[in-house]
């Protein structure tokens, strides 16, 4: 059952065994393995519950509905960079690509070393992913899903002679409409809310819809509940309070809003490690203009990856967005941005993803929202560099008329030749125009109370009772798109919580 | 705006795997599950008229499409972007409009403030501005721009002139998808 916000002028109080703040790739999971276990289960999200037939490819009425914020958050830093993230049932899922990467086994044998958790490791993961993989059907795209841009970005890899891998994806028969940033909608992406969720409804679980909760619920040293107050639909404002009491309570707001929330209530602060961590690769975008047609809309966003830069933590990648999401992020307006983007049907979008080299932090500002610091290294900044140069040469090689740089001083370039002058001096680091969805690490995973937010059941070192399920448990940068290592550990969590409760 | 499955079946979701698969649903029937919108945010008059000035500096002149009920949709669009902002975002903001109407006159440009300008010389003062070095004025113009030209992109005679019509297309990729999916249903069942 799903309630939202004029449901709790009756009723603001409830009592479950399990509340779970956060729908997205962490809370739905936990939700729903502990639902089908016979568990009771509330879940609280501070988004609306938005159907797939709702879904569709207007910006001006997605993303104020699915976004946080209506996506106007940014990461404080050098340079600025703006991220976003899902606020609605289905969290982040509900608008992510849909790529469905496993951790890299040597990242995972590095967590298994500094962590020293063997629960870590690849071997111990394995049924966690399968499981996982099974239940929101990771497959590769069908032929017909496939769209020009791709076509184009998987030939000029072959030209480079880069390695391409193909994306696998959760998805049942998704035929490519190019919509996931907006929602998917045919109900192809097996998004947690055409997934997770619907599995834990039928077992059973509630789901309190447009509510956010302010603070944990502490008795006797052990976290019994959250607290909050549901979103006025209309006005955006706090209305009734809500409040829900809980044997365990799971927070699963992403790698920003977590510790925001725990640290509101100086949780999870024992180590000093929480909000520390902050890791959100980084990727920087690459607009080609091409002398035809290519209709990069008519297709799967990202089917295949150019990983022939992995081992340097660079990944490219096509990921082409409707008008209203690349009006908003040209660097022109008036007849400039006219003159671009009258060629939108020849354009093809790339990006240039850089696995982290440094960390960043969240905390709470005086403002009444999450403070996120993040600069990008020397190190980043050359491989950005680099990693642009590359993907403009291979549009060159494929006969692109300009490209569009990701350069604040240096927008737009005509020939490969001009590619050339590109270097740390003619592009300094603030001149750099960065964009980030994989926001990571910020209550890290620890064999030890001194160096970690939790343990390895995803439990608080100094709050018994609260749990963390989502992004933030990563000890490190993943280097892939992370929702599947987000759902295998958020499955943990849950095993693990059944298993105490058990042994109680 | 809804896309309907051309079966014209959408209240039944008959093209929903989750459907065809006989897995749970909610328990609200789709229709009653997507909410309304949230009021515009209130803008004061001053910082209204700079919103509606800046629309029409920064949205594409000739041969692009301009209209009075255009732009009252861009207008509409960004107020209503703004309400789901954080509220202190969205006070920055606003409190950022009025700062650029003043603008011209405070660096002595202008003896008329931006609103009171032709929309060809508000556009170029901006463009200006937004390479100035100093880093608040560039984000002011970012965040505006950003806002009025994602909302300006995303009208439908803006599409039509990009020739760029994604409802007919999904339209078809949800039939397709459904053709693709019957034998599928039919041994499931």
């Amino acid at each position: 059952m799903i309630l939202r916000a004029s449901d709790y002028q009756r009723n603001g109080t409830f009592d479950a065994d399990v509340v779970v703040v956060g729908t997205g790739a962490g809370g739905a999971v936990v939700g729903a393995e502990l639902a089908e276990a016979g568990r009771s289960v509330i879940f609280v999200e501070e988004g609306a519950h938005h159907a797939t037939s709702s879904f569709n490819p207007y910006l001006t009425e997605s993303v104020p509905r699915l976004y946080r914020d209506a996506g106007a958050t940014v990461i404080l830093g050098n340079p600025l960079i703006p991220y976003v993230e899902g606020r609605a049932v289905g969290g982040s899922t509900v608008i992510n690509g849909g790529m469905a990467y496993r951790t890299p086994e040597h990242v995972l044998d590095q967590w298994e070393k500094t962590t020293g958790l063997s629960e870590l490791s690849p071997k111990a993961l394995e049924p966690l992913f399968e499981r996982v993989e099974q239940k929101v059907r990771v497959s590769p795209q069908l032929d017909e899903s496939v769209g020009n841009d791709s076509k184009l970005m998987v030939e000029g890899a072959r030209r480079m002679g880069w390695r391409v891998s193909v994306n696998k994806r959760n998805q049942n028969a998704c035929v490519g409409t190019n919509n996931c940033g907006f929602g998917c909608p045919t109900g192809a992406k097996q998004s947690t809310l055409v997934s997770y969720v619907p599995a834990a409804l039928a077992a059973g679980a509630l789901c309190l819809t447009e509510v956010r909760i302010e603070r944990l619920l502490v008795e006797g040293g052990r976290c019994v509940g959250v607290a909050g107050h549901a979103v006025d639909p209309v006005t955006r404002a706090p209305s009734h309070p809500v409040v829900v009491r809980a044997r365990a309570v799971v927070v699963a707001c992403g790698a920003v809003q977590t510790p925001y929330l725990l640290a509101g209530q100086r949780a999870g602060r024992s180590s000093g490690q929480l909000g520390k961590n902050f890791l959100c690769h980084p990727n920087a975008k690459v607009l080609a203009v091409y002398p035809f047609d290519v209709e990069a809309w008519k297709g799967v966003s990202q089917f295949a990856q150019i990983r022939e830069f992995s081992a340097e933590g660079i990944l490219m990648a096509e990921n082409f967005v409707s008008p209203g999401a690349l009006g908003a992020h040209i660097p022109f307006h008036g007849a400039e941005a006219w003159e671009l983007m009258s060629r939108y049907n020849q354009m093809v979008l790339s990006g240039v993803l850089v696995e982290d080299s440094t960390t960043g932090s969240v905390s709470r500002s005086r403002f009444g929202m999450p403070e996120v610091r993040y600069d990008v290294t020397a190190h980043d900044h050359r491989r950005f560099l680099k990693g642009v140069r590359l993907l403009a040469e291979m549009h060159f090689a494929l006969g692109a008329e300009k490209v569009l740089l990701p350069f604040a001083d240096y927008p737009i370039v005509t020939s490969a030749d001009q590619l050339r002058a590109i270097d740390e001096r003619r592009v300094p680091r603030r001149s750099l125009e960065l964009f980030t969805v994989h926001l990571m690490g910020t209550a890290r995973m620890g064999g030890s109370a001194s160096s970690s937010v939790v343990d390895a059941s995803g439990e608080l070192w100094d709050l018994p009772g609260c749990y963390v399920a989502d992004a933030s448990l990563f000890p490190t940068a993943i280097g892939v798109n992370p929702q599947i290592t987000i759902m295998a550990l958020a499955t943990r969590v849950a095993w693990r919580l059944e298993l105490a409760r058990k042994a109680a | 705006m809804t896309i309907r499955p051309a079966s014209g079946a959408q209240a039944e979701h008959k093209h929903l795997p989750v459907a065809q698969a006989g897995q749970p649903r909610s328990s609200r029937p789709p229709a009653a599950a997507a909410p309304p919108f949230a009021d515009p945010y209130p803008l004061s008059e001053s910082a209204r008229r700079v919103l509606v000035a800046l629309i029409s500096a920064m949205c594409p002149p000739s041969p692009a499409p301009r209209s009075r009920e255009l732009f009252d949709s861009v207008e509409l669009g960004a107020r209503r972007l703004l309400r789901y902002m954080h509220p202190m975002v969205a006070r920055a903001l606003s409190f950022g409009l009025l700062l650029l109407d003043v603008l011209p006159v405070l660096t002595l440009t202008s003896r008329f403030r931006l609103h009171r300008l032709d929309a060809a010389r508000a556009s170029g003062l901006l463009a200006r501005w937004a390479r100035s070095p100093v880093k608040a004025l560039r984000l002011l113009i970012q965040g505006t721009r950003g806002v009025v030209l994602g909302v300006y992109f995303d009208q439908k005679e803006v599409h039509a002139a990009l020739r760029y019509a994604p409802v007919p297309f999904i339209e078809g990729k949800i039939r397709l998808r459904a053709e693709l999916l019957r034998p599928v249903q039919a041994a499931a069942e």
